[in-house]
Protein backbone atom coordinates (compact mmCIF):
# COMPACT_ATOMS: atom_id res chain seq x y z
CA UNK A 1 0.00 0.00 0.00
CA UNK A 2 1.63 3.30 -0.81
CA UNK A 3 2.29 5.78 1.66
CA UNK A 4 -0.66 8.47 2.68
CA UNK A 5 -0.57 11.91 0.24
CA UNK A 6 1.18 14.53 2.07
CA UNK A 7 -0.63 18.46 1.31
CA UNK A 8 1.76 21.01 2.67
CA UNK A 9 1.69 24.92 2.09
CA UNK A 10 5.36 25.65 1.50
CA UNK A 11 4.86 29.05 0.64
CA UNK A 12 1.73 31.89 1.09
CA UNK A 13 0.01 31.17 -2.23
CA UNK A 14 0.30 26.78 -2.91
CA UNK A 15 -0.93 23.85 -2.05
CA UNK A 16 0.67 21.34 -2.69
CA UNK A 17 -0.17 17.13 -2.49
CA UNK A 18 2.81 14.85 -3.52
CA UNK A 19 1.67 10.85 -3.74
CA UNK A 20 3.58 7.91 -5.02
CA UNK A 21 1.26 5.40 -7.24
CA UNK A 22 2.60 1.96 -7.50
CA UNK A 23 1.99 1.98 -11.45
CA UNK A 24 3.98 3.62 -14.61
CA UNK A 25 2.95 6.97 -14.86
CA UNK A 26 1.79 6.42 -18.75
CA UNK A 27 -1.06 4.79 -16.30
CA UNK A 28 -1.82 7.44 -14.14
CA UNK A 29 -1.63 10.21 -16.79
CA UNK A 30 -4.34 8.28 -18.29
CA UNK A 31 -6.31 8.38 -15.22
CA UNK A 32 -6.22 12.21 -15.11
CA UNK A 33 -6.91 12.73 -18.68
CA UNK A 34 -9.54 10.04 -19.82
CA UNK A 35 -13.15 11.15 -18.50
CA UNK A 36 -14.14 7.47 -18.15
CA UNK A 37 -11.41 6.56 -15.99
CA UNK A 38 -11.29 10.08 -14.09
CA UNK A 39 -15.27 9.56 -13.14
CA UNK A 40 -14.25 5.79 -11.78
CA UNK A 41 -11.25 7.26 -8.59
CA UNK A 42 -12.59 11.49 -9.05
CA UNK A 43 -15.72 11.58 -6.92
CA UNK A 44 -15.84 14.18 -4.94
CA UNK A 45 -17.07 14.73 -1.14
CA UNK A 46 -19.07 11.70 0.28
CA UNK A 47 -22.08 11.46 -1.47
CA UNK A 48 -21.52 13.27 -4.69
CA UNK A 49 -20.60 11.89 -8.16
CA UNK A 50 -18.75 13.38 -10.99
CA UNK A 51 -21.28 12.69 -13.44
CA UNK A 52 -19.94 15.08 -16.41
CA UNK A 53 -16.23 14.92 -17.28
CA UNK A 54 -14.74 16.18 -20.24
CA UNK A 55 -11.04 16.95 -21.01
CA UNK A 56 -9.15 18.26 -24.12
CA UNK A 57 -5.81 18.06 -22.50
CA UNK A 58 -3.76 19.74 -25.20
CA UNK A 59 -2.57 23.47 -24.54
CA UNK A 60 -5.61 26.07 -25.05
CA UNK A 61 -7.81 22.62 -24.48
CA UNK A 62 -10.16 22.95 -21.95
CA UNK A 63 -11.51 20.45 -19.00
CA UNK A 64 -15.12 20.53 -17.71
CA UNK A 65 -16.17 18.02 -14.34
CA UNK A 66 -19.59 18.58 -12.89
CA UNK A 67 -20.18 16.78 -9.65
CA UNK A 68 -23.99 16.14 -8.83
CA UNK A 69 -26.03 15.35 -5.63
CA UNK A 70 -29.40 14.04 -5.74
CA UNK A 71 -31.43 17.57 -4.88
CA UNK A 72 -28.66 19.68 -4.97
CA UNK A 73 -27.13 22.45 -7.14
CA UNK A 74 -24.39 20.69 -9.68
CA UNK A 75 -21.08 21.94 -8.76
CA UNK A 76 -18.76 22.97 -12.11
CA UNK A 77 -14.81 23.18 -12.43
CA UNK A 78 -13.38 24.22 -15.82
CA UNK A 79 -10.31 25.30 -16.76
CA UNK A 80 -7.88 25.62 -20.01
CA UNK A 81 -4.89 23.80 -20.54
CA UNK A 82 -1.64 26.00 -20.61
CA UNK A 83 0.99 23.75 -21.02
CA UNK A 84 0.92 19.74 -21.85
CA UNK A 85 3.58 17.43 -22.14
CA UNK A 86 1.68 14.04 -21.44
CA UNK A 87 2.83 11.94 -19.44
CA UNK A 88 4.84 13.88 -17.36
CA UNK A 89 3.36 17.14 -16.86
CA UNK A 90 0.13 19.46 -18.07
CA UNK A 91 -0.61 23.24 -16.12
CA UNK A 92 -4.29 24.36 -15.92
CA UNK A 93 -6.41 27.52 -14.57
CA UNK A 94 -9.31 26.61 -12.79
CA UNK A 95 -12.49 28.41 -12.36
CA UNK A 96 -15.92 27.57 -10.54
CA UNK A 97 -19.09 27.76 -11.49
CA UNK A 98 -20.88 27.73 -15.49
CA UNK A 99 -18.89 29.33 -18.19
CA UNK A 100 -19.04 32.86 -18.47
CA UNK A 101 -19.26 33.17 -14.51
CA UNK A 102 -15.90 34.38 -13.19
CA UNK A 103 -13.53 36.09 -15.42
CA UNK A 104 -10.09 35.44 -13.57
CA UNK A 105 -8.76 32.05 -12.89
CA UNK A 106 -9.74 31.08 -9.31
CA UNK A 107 -6.27 29.46 -8.99
CA UNK A 108 -3.56 27.20 -11.58
CA UNK A 109 -2.90 23.62 -10.87
CA UNK A 110 0.81 22.02 -11.97
CA UNK A 111 0.52 18.12 -12.42
CA UNK A 112 3.95 16.58 -12.33
CA UNK A 113 4.56 13.15 -13.07
CA UNK A 114 7.84 11.14 -12.19
CA UNK A 115 8.56 8.10 -12.42
CA UNK A 116 11.13 5.75 -10.80
CA UNK A 117 11.79 1.77 -11.03
CA UNK A 118 7.94 0.99 -12.23
CA UNK A 119 6.72 3.79 -9.66
CA UNK A 120 5.39 7.31 -10.42
CA UNK A 121 5.56 10.11 -7.69
CA UNK A 122 2.62 12.71 -8.71
CA UNK A 123 3.26 16.12 -7.35
CA UNK A 124 0.20 18.59 -7.56
CA UNK A 125 0.73 22.42 -7.27
CA UNK A 126 -2.33 24.49 -6.93
CA UNK A 127 -1.55 28.43 -6.76
CA UNK A 128 -4.01 30.57 -5.80
CA UNK A 129 -3.70 34.38 -6.29
CA UNK A 130 -3.33 35.48 -2.75
CA UNK A 131 -3.24 33.94 0.48
CA UNK A 132 -6.70 34.81 1.71
CA UNK A 133 -7.90 32.93 -1.27
CA UNK A 134 -5.25 30.01 -0.48
CA UNK A 135 -6.04 29.55 2.68
CA UNK A 136 -10.16 29.91 1.97
CA UNK A 137 -9.93 27.44 -0.86
CA UNK A 138 -8.10 24.79 1.72
CA UNK A 139 -10.48 25.45 4.15
CA UNK A 140 -13.47 25.27 2.19
CA UNK A 141 -12.46 21.56 0.57
CA UNK A 142 -11.78 20.76 3.93
CA UNK A 143 -15.08 21.34 5.33
CA UNK A 144 -16.62 19.75 2.22
CA UNK A 145 -17.01 20.87 -1.11
CA UNK A 146 -20.82 21.77 -1.01
CA UNK A 147 -20.01 23.99 1.39
CA UNK A 148 -17.03 25.78 -0.72
CA UNK A 149 -19.60 25.68 -3.64
CA UNK A 150 -22.24 27.50 -1.57
CA UNK A 151 -19.80 29.99 -0.72
CA UNK A 152 -18.88 30.96 -3.82
CA UNK A 153 -22.44 30.79 -4.61
CA UNK A 154 -23.42 33.13 -2.56
CA UNK A 155 -20.67 35.66 -3.87
CA UNK A 156 -21.90 34.61 -7.48
CA UNK A 157 -25.54 36.16 -6.60
CA UNK A 158 -23.89 39.13 -4.47
CA UNK A 159 -22.01 40.16 -7.67
CA UNK A 160 -25.58 39.64 -9.97
CA UNK A 161 -27.05 41.08 -7.71
CA UNK A 162 -24.57 44.40 -7.37
CA UNK A 163 -25.71 45.97 -11.08
CA UNK A 164 -29.73 46.22 -10.70
CA UNK A 165 -29.81 47.56 -7.35
CA UNK A 166 -27.26 50.40 -8.48
CA UNK A 167 -29.30 51.15 -11.22
CA UNK A 168 -31.91 50.77 -8.68
CA UNK A 169 -35.18 49.92 -11.18
CA UNK B 1 -5.23 42.38 23.86
CA UNK B 2 -7.44 43.62 21.78
CA UNK B 3 -5.92 42.87 18.53
CA UNK B 4 -6.54 39.04 19.32
CA UNK B 5 -10.18 39.43 19.54
CA UNK B 6 -10.67 41.02 16.20
CA UNK B 7 -8.81 38.71 13.93
CA UNK B 8 -10.80 36.85 11.68
CA UNK B 9 -10.13 32.78 11.68
CA UNK B 10 -8.60 33.43 8.73
CA UNK B 11 -6.09 36.36 9.93
CA UNK B 12 -5.90 34.12 13.02
CA UNK B 13 -4.52 30.69 10.62
CA UNK B 14 -1.97 33.19 9.23
CA UNK B 15 -0.47 34.47 12.47
CA UNK B 16 -0.32 30.41 13.62
CA UNK B 17 1.15 29.66 10.54
CA UNK B 18 4.07 32.81 10.67
CA UNK B 19 4.31 31.73 14.55
CA UNK B 20 5.23 28.25 13.54
CA UNK B 21 7.38 29.10 10.75
CA UNK B 22 10.43 29.97 13.09
CA UNK B 23 12.30 26.71 14.54
CA UNK B 24 12.93 28.18 17.71
CA UNK B 25 9.01 28.96 18.90
CA UNK B 26 8.49 25.57 17.61
CA UNK B 27 11.07 24.64 19.84
CA UNK B 28 9.49 26.82 22.50
CA UNK B 29 5.99 25.31 21.79
CA UNK B 30 7.79 21.80 22.16
CA UNK B 31 9.00 22.54 25.62
CA UNK B 32 5.44 23.92 26.99
CA UNK B 33 3.78 21.18 25.23
CA UNK B 34 5.24 19.07 28.28
CA UNK B 35 4.11 21.95 31.10
CA UNK B 36 3.74 25.23 31.62
CA UNK B 37 7.59 27.40 32.09
CA UNK B 38 8.39 30.99 32.75
CA UNK B 39 10.59 32.50 30.76
CA UNK B 40 13.67 32.13 32.71
CA UNK B 41 12.99 28.44 32.54
CA UNK B 42 12.59 28.82 28.77
CA UNK B 43 15.65 30.61 27.70
CA UNK B 44 17.62 28.12 29.51
CA UNK B 45 18.12 25.15 27.02
CA UNK B 46 18.48 27.70 24.78
CA UNK B 47 21.23 30.28 23.39
CA UNK B 48 19.60 33.13 23.20
CA UNK B 49 18.92 36.21 25.80
CA UNK B 50 15.66 36.18 27.95
CA UNK B 51 14.51 39.46 25.99
CA UNK B 52 14.87 37.28 22.19
CA UNK B 53 13.11 34.46 24.25
CA UNK B 54 10.30 37.13 25.12
CA UNK B 55 10.33 38.64 21.59
CA UNK B 56 9.50 35.08 20.26
CA UNK B 57 6.80 34.41 23.19
CA UNK B 58 4.94 37.59 22.50
CA UNK B 59 4.51 36.33 18.51
CA UNK B 60 3.28 33.21 19.91
CA UNK B 61 0.35 34.58 22.46
CA UNK B 62 -0.57 37.13 19.40
CA UNK B 63 -1.22 33.71 17.60
CA UNK B 64 -3.01 32.76 20.33
CA UNK B 65 -0.93 29.35 20.12
CA UNK B 66 0.54 30.33 24.16
CA UNK B 67 -1.07 32.06 27.01
CA UNK B 68 0.09 33.67 30.74
CA UNK B 69 -0.69 32.36 33.70
CA UNK B 70 -2.08 34.25 36.87
CA UNK B 71 0.90 33.86 38.96
CA UNK B 72 2.02 37.96 38.28
CA UNK B 73 5.62 36.84 39.80
CA UNK B 74 6.55 34.45 37.75
CA UNK B 75 4.22 34.65 34.71
CA UNK B 76 4.29 31.46 33.27
CA UNK B 77 3.46 30.65 29.78
CA UNK B 78 1.23 27.58 29.03
CA UNK B 79 0.19 26.09 25.50
CA UNK B 80 -2.87 26.92 24.20
CA UNK B 81 -3.55 23.44 22.17
CA UNK B 82 -7.00 24.90 20.58
CA UNK B 83 -4.75 27.30 18.01
CA UNK B 84 -2.76 24.48 17.30
CA UNK B 85 -5.35 22.05 16.10
CA UNK B 86 -7.18 24.74 14.22
CA UNK B 87 -3.70 25.20 11.86
CA UNK B 88 -3.52 22.06 11.24
CA UNK B 89 -7.23 21.12 10.41
CA UNK B 90 -8.34 21.92 7.28
CA UNK B 91 -4.57 20.06 6.07
CA UNK B 92 -5.20 17.29 7.88
CA UNK B 93 -8.93 17.21 6.50
CA UNK B 94 -7.98 18.18 2.94
CA UNK B 95 -5.47 15.65 3.38
CA UNK B 96 -7.94 12.85 3.95
CA UNK B 97 -9.75 14.04 1.04
CA UNK B 98 -7.45 13.26 -1.34
CA UNK B 99 -6.11 10.41 0.21
CA UNK B 100 -9.50 8.90 -0.56
CA UNK B 101 -9.92 9.62 -3.66
CA UNK B 102 -6.00 7.88 -4.55
CA UNK B 103 -7.00 5.16 -2.67
CA UNK B 104 -9.68 4.99 -5.04
CA UNK B 105 -6.94 5.51 -8.28
CA UNK B 106 -4.48 2.76 -6.66
CA UNK B 107 -7.14 -0.15 -6.72
CA UNK B 108 -7.79 1.37 -10.77
CA UNK B 109 -3.88 1.42 -11.67
CA UNK B 110 -4.33 -2.56 -10.45
CA UNK B 111 -6.68 -3.20 -12.71
CA UNK B 112 -5.04 -1.23 -15.34
CA UNK B 113 -1.94 -2.44 -14.71
CA UNK B 114 -3.70 -6.60 -15.14
CA UNK B 115 -5.64 -5.47 -18.72
CA UNK B 116 -1.71 -4.20 -20.26
CA UNK B 117 -0.25 -7.26 -19.18
CA UNK B 118 -2.85 -9.58 -20.89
Amino acid sequence: MPAPASVTIPNDTDIVIVRTFDAPRELVWRAHTEPQLMKRWMQGPPGWTLSVCEIDARPGGKFRNVFTQAGQQPLEVRGTFLEVDAPARWVHTEEYGPEGSSETPAAVETLVLTEKAGKTTLTLTMRYPSKEARDAAGQGTADGMEECYRRIDVLLNERMREPTTTRGR
Amino acid sequence: MPEVIDMTQAQRLDATFAALADPTRRAILARLATGEATVSELAEPFDISQPAISRHLKVLERAGLISTGHDAQRRPRRVEAKALEAATDWLQKLRDRWEESYQRLDGLLEEMKRTQKE
